[in-house]
């Protein structure tokens, strides 16, 4: 007889001992898995949870932090302030000579959405950065607004909370940004390899195409960045044999290791572009 | 017992929000020069009781990992570390055993075996620990260079650390 006492107790004792080795694997098993789902649903939820639950002790603690860093801050707003103020003073001018009464400005609509925010908590270490901001889809963030800063780009806004918002850094192995050289508006991608946080690279730049150091890099009108936004500076440019495409190291303009006072820019023509044409996978 | 396991809570609380909110904040980064993560969190798993059941040590693993993932915004990278250091623990501890064996001693620390043995032990268990997180953060095995740079740097700073809190605290 196989089935006696003796073996049952054998078997339950086997798997009494070795539970362990299988609550071992199983929870392995559901952590790898939520490495390798990226982008996916559990992602989604598990960033929804993490934004409610951390983005509130966060935006405590980073208050202690941005009061250290408000002299910077005023210089850095200041100087936004002159820049604004000299391009109001240009339109206006514009305006004047182009006598307003004979336009029809049912042309002109408001295109960019601007939110100011304040970054939470940031990381620039690994490989997949993210952040929390303290602005949410009730002071009108939506999931696909974008974050800048005056000199640069910080972000895409991954998950939206009622009051706070979690960006995937540019600093992000899933972020590829659309950017262009200014002038010659050559097209590439925008990516980082995990080194310093103040360069990247810039992939898919045909040959053909010219391109020099100190070349200066903006968003394109495609990406959900407002169009012509600065982003960063060439600072080598080389074909390596045998290949097809440039290879471009740029310097950014922005420090994002310094990040704190951001703007999330909300595309309100969004949806009528894409009723136009279906949107392109710009972000992966 | 219980007066045991409050003080693991109470020394888990302060670990943990040591590492999400004071750490977590440091970026020691120079140039491309970007190896360093300050990893406290492995000091908690090591100063489990001895006598701790193997299936709660790995299902604590995963539930503080979790949690740290939650901070960290990294779903899975500190969880899958934390359930394979507490399946590891056990086999590490069997290799480090004193010579009379563990006995009465509760907790592995340094006020018990002294300070010769619990660097050893320390270095063990967060090397373990930090190549299979930094595996898990860069999740390429073309990485490798990366993932062992990552490792060494990390270990430096991350053991004098955690000497420091078993020097202040010296938990028995």
């Amino acid at each position: 007889m196989i089935f006696d006492t003796g073996f049952m107790q054998n078997l339950f004792a086997f798997f009494y001992r070795y539970a362990y080795v299988f609550l071992f694997l199983v929870l392995e098993f559901i952590s790898i898995r939520w490495i390798v789902q990226g982008n996916k649903e559990q992602r989604a939820i598990f960033m929804n949870s993490s934004t409610i639950i951390s983005g509130k002790l966060y935006d405590r603690f980073s208050s202690i932090k941005h009061y250290f860093g408000l002299r910077k801050e005023n210089q850095t707003l200041a100087n936004e302030n002159a820049f604004l103020r000299a391009r109001l003073s240009n339109l206006e001018q514009e305006l004047i000579t182009t006598r307003p009464d004979s336009l029809r400005d049912s042309t002109y609509r408001q295109r960019y959405l601007l939110i100011p925010a304040e970054v939470d908590n940031n990381s620039i270490e690994f490989r997949n950065n993210m952040m929390t901001i303290n602005r949410g889809s009730l002071q009108g963030v939506t999931k696909f607004s974008t974050v800048i800063e005056p000199n640069g780009i910080v972000g895409f806004i991954k998950n939206v909370g009622s009051r706070y918002s979690s960006v995937m850094s540019i600093l992000n192995s899933n972020a590829r940004t659309s950017v262009m050289i200014k002038g010659s508006r050559t097209i590439g991608n925008l990516v980082w390899d995990a080194g310093s946080p103040m360069e990247m690279n810039l992939e898919a730049v045909p040959k053909h195409a010219f391109v020099h150091q100190g070349d200066t890099i903006l968003t394109t009108p495609y990406s959900h960045f407002p169009s012509g936004h600065p982003v960063g500076v060439i600072t080598k440019a080389i074909v390596e044999p045998g290949e097809n495409f440039y290879t471009i190291r740029i310097k950014l303009f922005n420090d994002l290791s310094k990040v704190s006072q951001v703007y999330v820019v909300t595309d309100l023509h969004k949806n009528e572009i894409d009723s136009i044409a279906p949107p392109q996978n710009l972000i992966k | 017992m219980n007066a045991v396991w409050l003080k693991q809570g109470l020394s888990f609380l302060f670990i943990f929000l040591f590492q999400v909110l004071v750490l977590k904040q440091v970026h020691l980064i120079w140039g491309s020069f970007n190896y360093i993560s300050l990893i406290i969190i492995p000091l908690w798993y090591m100063l489990l009781p001895v006598q701790t059941p193997r299936w709660l040590l790995v299902a604590i693993g995963f539930i503080s990992g979790m949690l740290v993932d939650w901070f960290y915004d990294s779903p899975g990278v500190f969880a899958s570390a934390g359930t394979f250091i507490g399946f590891a623990r056990p086999i590490i501890l069997s290799y480090v055993e004193p010579k009379g064996g563990f006995r009465s001693i509760s907790i592995p620390s340094k006020f018990h075996l002294g300070l010769n043995w619990f660097v050893t032990y320390a270095s063990v268990m967060l090397l373990v620990y930090l190549l299979f997180y930094f595996s898990m953060e860069v999740f390429t095995p073309a990485y490798l260079v990366k993932i062992l740079l990552k490792t060494i740097f990390s270990f430096i700073l991350s053991i004098l650390l955690m000497l420091l809190y078993v020097f202040i605290f010296d938990p028995e």
